[in-house]
């Protein structure tokens, strides 16, 4: 019996939702390190390291969607 | 207790009007023959579509009313108004004019502004153990940014009857858990506000449905949505609410890479077969959309495909719920 769909996208979310988390601590801390003051230089570049992991995120987050589609459909 | 008393009060004038606006846009959008064709049914029915904007002008008429039992600020009456008003312009335009597909992210960041003109806003975006960003340059333009995505994420899962209705049912349902754990009376009022309003439209366009959206519906819920999380602070559980909204997006951005409408997309993503069964079309150009993935397995009907997505959205609410508690705890 083959799995449906929703649970293959429930594991997706799953993970997605661990690696947002993990991600969120990892910016702020990383943000932390390297700034000090509330300037406009320091906002963009918390903006460009948020925007950065962001898509990194993303991308896990396709290839994730992927590759649980291509094994489904090997399976039927 | 005054103020809960009030909360029930306009609760329940709101879903009345709800009610009531929903079966009058439905009748007047039906004679009119205002009407879409469901594409998910065997005989094809018609049905009257653009109804949807029963919920933006629901919603406008209870935020005035709680402005007059003085619950709310009159800044978010305001925002909101304005707010609600360039939502019900731009989906018209949308589902009358047919404008191209970069359209609509463009316009719906002019949804944003009234927030930002009226300061309903707290340039601080809270993150989860740690306490949050103080962003005072930048969070304008991301609450532009943010008006714009929620709109437009919404807009494109309003694939089956009733799946953007769901979606945001239980986003705003999530908003409300949020604001009771980070102890946000404004954003309490607000999400029981807007989750009265969807009444109506809930009732009318689940499976199977008697009305459609239309671009002005989703617009305007998917606008309600960014305005409940600035204007509350909930900006970090009502993402992760979000989730199975943004996965469905993402993969067709990605594919397509590019704003074009879905039904200008010359691929079929799905189709349904003479049984009544929604079939992956298994076109190697079609994005890997949610309704994709869901059927990627066997071929499913319209309402197991609904149920499905309910509980997409219930494990996003559960995760959005855990999200609220991390935002409140420092370590």
């Amino acid at each position: 019996m083959t799995m449906r769909g929703v649970w293959f996208v429930v594991c997706i979310l799953v993970i997605e939702w661990i690696l947002f988390m993990l991600l969120n601590i990892l910016i702020f801390n990383f943000s932390r390190v390297i700034l000090i003051e509330n300037r406009l230089i320091d906002q963009l570049i918390k903006l460009i390291i948020n925007t950065i992991i962001g898509a990194g995120w993303l991308y896990s987050w396709m290839k994730l969607g992927e590759k649980f589609y291509f094994k489904v459909k090997s399976k039927t | 207790m005054m103020m809960f008393c009030h909360i029930i009060f306009s609760s329940l004038i709101t879903i009345c009007l709800s009610l009531i606006l929903t079966i009058l846009f439905r009748s007047l959008f039906l004679r009119a023959n205002i009407i879409g064709i469901d594409q998910f049914k065997i005989d094809k029915p018609k049905i009257p579509t653009c109804v949807g904007i029963s919920y933006g002008i629901t919603s406008l008429l209870a935020i005035i009313v709680l402005y007059l039992l003085g619950c709310v600020d009159v800044t978010i009456v305001y925002s909101y108004s304005l707010m609600m008003i360039i939502c019900i312009f731009v989906g018209l335009i949308d589902d009358f004019y047919d404008p191209p597909g970069i359209f609509k992210p463009i316009a719906m960041l002019f949804a944003g502004i009234p927030l930002i003109i009226f300061k309903c806003y707290t340039p601080y975006l809270r993150t989860i153990l740690y306490g949050g960003y103080n962003l005072p340059i930048l969070y304008p333009f991301m609450i532009l940014l943010a008006f714009s995505v929620t709109s437009n994420t919404v807009n494109m899962l309003d694939v089956i009857n009733g799946s953007a209705v769901i979606g945001v049912f239980m986003v705003l349902l999530s908003g409300l858990l949020a604001s009771i754990i980070t102890k946000s009376s404004l954003g309490v009022i607000i999400s029981i506000i807007l989750l009265s309003s969807l009444i109506g439209i809930l009732l009318f366009n689940i499976y199977p449905a008697k009305i459609f959206l239309g671009n002005v519906g989703s617009l305007c819920m998917g606008a309600s949505i960014a305005f409940l999380a600035v204007t509350s602070k909930i900006e970090l559980p009502l993402v992760v609410a979000m989730f199975p909204f943004i996965h469905n997006s993402f993969y067709f951005l990605a594919k397509v890479k590019g704003f074009i409408e879905h039904k200008k997309l010359n691929v079929n993503i799905t189709f349904l077969d003479n049984h009544g069964f929604i079939v992956d079309a298994e076109d190697k150009r079609a994005p890997l959309t949610l309704l994709r993935l869901l059927v990627s397995s066997s071929p499913r009907k319209e309402n197991e495909l609904l149920s499905d997505m309910l509980l997409l959205f219930t494990v996003s609410l559960i995760f959005s719920v855990i999200t609220s508690y991390l935002v409140t705890i420092r370590v």
